[in-house]
């Protein structure tokens, strides 16, 4: 089976720093991997290449099937994804923003851009909240709308980078609960940045290392947690070698 | 392409900014009214300067389109793209699936759109104030013209001049919208617009006084590479009864088009967005 992501020897170089360097793996369908990195290992880099939103110096990204630089417009329609902490209008509600974002999908009539906003407020569970402005929102409630705006077109593969950053242990949970039940539910595959090692081990099926902006490792979870179970003491381990 | 345009056109009309903007468009009118009554007084009627019905519209959208729509381009570029742009809100936008090349034409579009319609407005504004607050001369003349004009030629001289004032608004957007791209924050975008504004409108008369080293012919060319000097003085030559640098306006207003234009396009859709 073709994989949903293949990153290929992905460089990025800024004038004479290296950023990202001949990093390569795949995601397969169905799969929710984790990129774990200390800061500044690149993984907002690596998402932001993945995005299209900045052209590699080298290597190659192809988003089911699709190449990313060649083909972003195709490749983009069935991915969703928050890069960085998600930014809203400000002067709109939450369910103005989605709608504002929904008119962008392609082949959707008026009738189910409606339904389709109103069903992705009620997944991520802002429909009460929903005719609020942005700017009244607590963090862990733009992270919601950043899923909802992610999942306007129905995508494959979501890229979440860092959806857990600033969340309190509740939020931390709700966010977890939501991943699992949209991929259980609607097969969805997800690529999840974080350094949160607990929330990464328990969603995450699959890993990638990043540090310095090299791949490290990559794997399965279980395979680098080991027997006892402890990512914290695997992940230590390997960034300090 | 048009959901793109539309959603940014929907964006735009839910800003408070947009909306203050349109209602001070009647505000901007009446003062200026109440500027060419005062004025009226000391002006001869035989005078294109002298305010009438049918050419209030254009004495004031003459010196409101080199200040208040010129600025107006400077705070809608600094919003639109700018904030948008550098504050990330933007960024949900160019994940979904469309090139970068046509965000940016949905962005000029709306921006230029939007322009069209403070224009309009701003003419048809000028036209009532113009019938409450005038006399309604039957025949008035016009600049550089050695016939009086009655409504109809003078309504048809308004709408040459409103386009081409558009015109001179569209060159002035292309720089704006270079500016707003390059620019990192709003204030980056407005103190740079500000700066070019106030930039175009000095050269000119710093090289007034080196007028005599360049000839006449060089120095009204220098003083028409300007903007706001065309906006002032430039649309009046083009509509006279024997046009004046017309080539060289059109050809000014052509550069400003394409080559600020064309970088601009160039910088927003092939720099790296680390946004």
């Amino acid at each position: 089976m073709q994989p949903i992501l293949q990153v290929q020897q992905i460089t990025k170089k800024v004038r004479s720093r290296t950023l990202v360097k001949d990093v390569s793996f795949d995601i397969q369908k169905g799969d929710i991997c984790g990129l774990l990195g200390p800061n500044g290992a690149g993984k907002t880099t690596l998402i932001r290449m993945l995005t299209g939103l900045i052209a590699p110096t080298s290597g190659d990204i192809f988003v089911s099937g699709m190449h990313m630089q060649k083909e972003r417009q195709n490749a983009l329609v069935k991915l969703g994804a928050i890069v960085e902490s998600p930014v809203f209008f400000p002067y709109l509600t939450g369910r103005g923003n989605l709608r504002n974002l929904v008119r962008l999908q392609p082949n959707l009539s008026k009738k189910e851009q409606i339904e389709q906003v109103e069903e992705t407020l009620h997944i991520v569970g802002l429909t009460s909240r929903a005719d609020d402005r942005v700017g009244t929102y607590s963090l862990g409630m733009k992270q919601r709308l950043g899923i909802a705006q992610a999942l306007l077109g129905k995508p494959d593969f979501i890229i979440l980078d860092e959806p857990a950053n600033g969340l309190d242990p509740m939020g931390m949970r709700e966010l977890r609960e939501l991943v699992m039940e949209l991929h259980k539910r609607h097969g969805i595959t997800f690529l999840i940045s974080s350094h949160l090692l607990d929330e990464i081990q328990k969603m995450c099926d699959h890993l990638v290392l990043l540090k310095e902006g090299e791949l490290i490792w990559k794997g399965q979870t279980q395979e680098l947690a080991g027997e006892g179970g402890n990512l914290e003491d695997a992940f230590v381990e390997m960034m300090v070698r | 392409m048009m959901r793109l345009f539309i959603s940014e056109w929907q964006r735009l009309w839910k800003r408070k900014s947009t909306w203050l903007m349109f209602a001070a468009i009647p505000l901007i009118v009446y003062a200026a009214g109440s500027y060419f009554q005062k004025a009226n007084e000391q002006t001869s009627s035989a005078l294109p300067q002298y305010s009438v019905f049918g050419n209030f519209s254009i004495l004031s959208f003459e010196e409101m389109l080199m200040t208040v729509f010129n600025f107006m381009v400077i705070i809608l570029a600094a919003l639109i793209v700018t904030d948008e742009y550098r504050s990330g809100q933007l960024r949900m936008v160019m994940l979904r699936a469309y090139t970068f090349s046509k965000l940016f034409w949905a962005k000029g579009a709306v921006l230029t759109g939007l322009l069209f319609l403070f224009t309009c407005f701003y003419f048809v504004c000028s036209y009532v104030a113009g019938f409450f607050m005038f006399p309604h001369a039957e025949r008035f003349p016009l600049f550089y013209r050695s016939e009086m004009v009655d409504m109809w030629g003078g309504l048809v001289y308004n709408l040459a001049f409103y386009g081409l004032g558009f015109l001179s608004l569209l060159a002035f957007v292309c720089v704006m919208l270079l500016i707003s791209v390059a620019g990192h924050t709003t204030t980056t975008t407005i103190g740079v617009g500000l700066g070019f504004y106030l930039f175009s409108l000095m050269y000119p008369y710093v090289c007034s006084y080196f007028q005599p080293l360049f000839g006449n012919e060089v120095y009204m060319k220098i003083f028409f590479s300007s903007i706001p000097m065309i906006q002032w003085q430039g649309i009046v030559f083009m509509l006279a009864e024997q046009p004046r640098y017309v080539g060289w306006i059109v050809g000014v207003l052509c550069f400003y088009l394409f080559v600020f234009g064309g970088a601009a396009y160039v910088l927003f859709t092939r720099k790296d967005r680390w946004i």
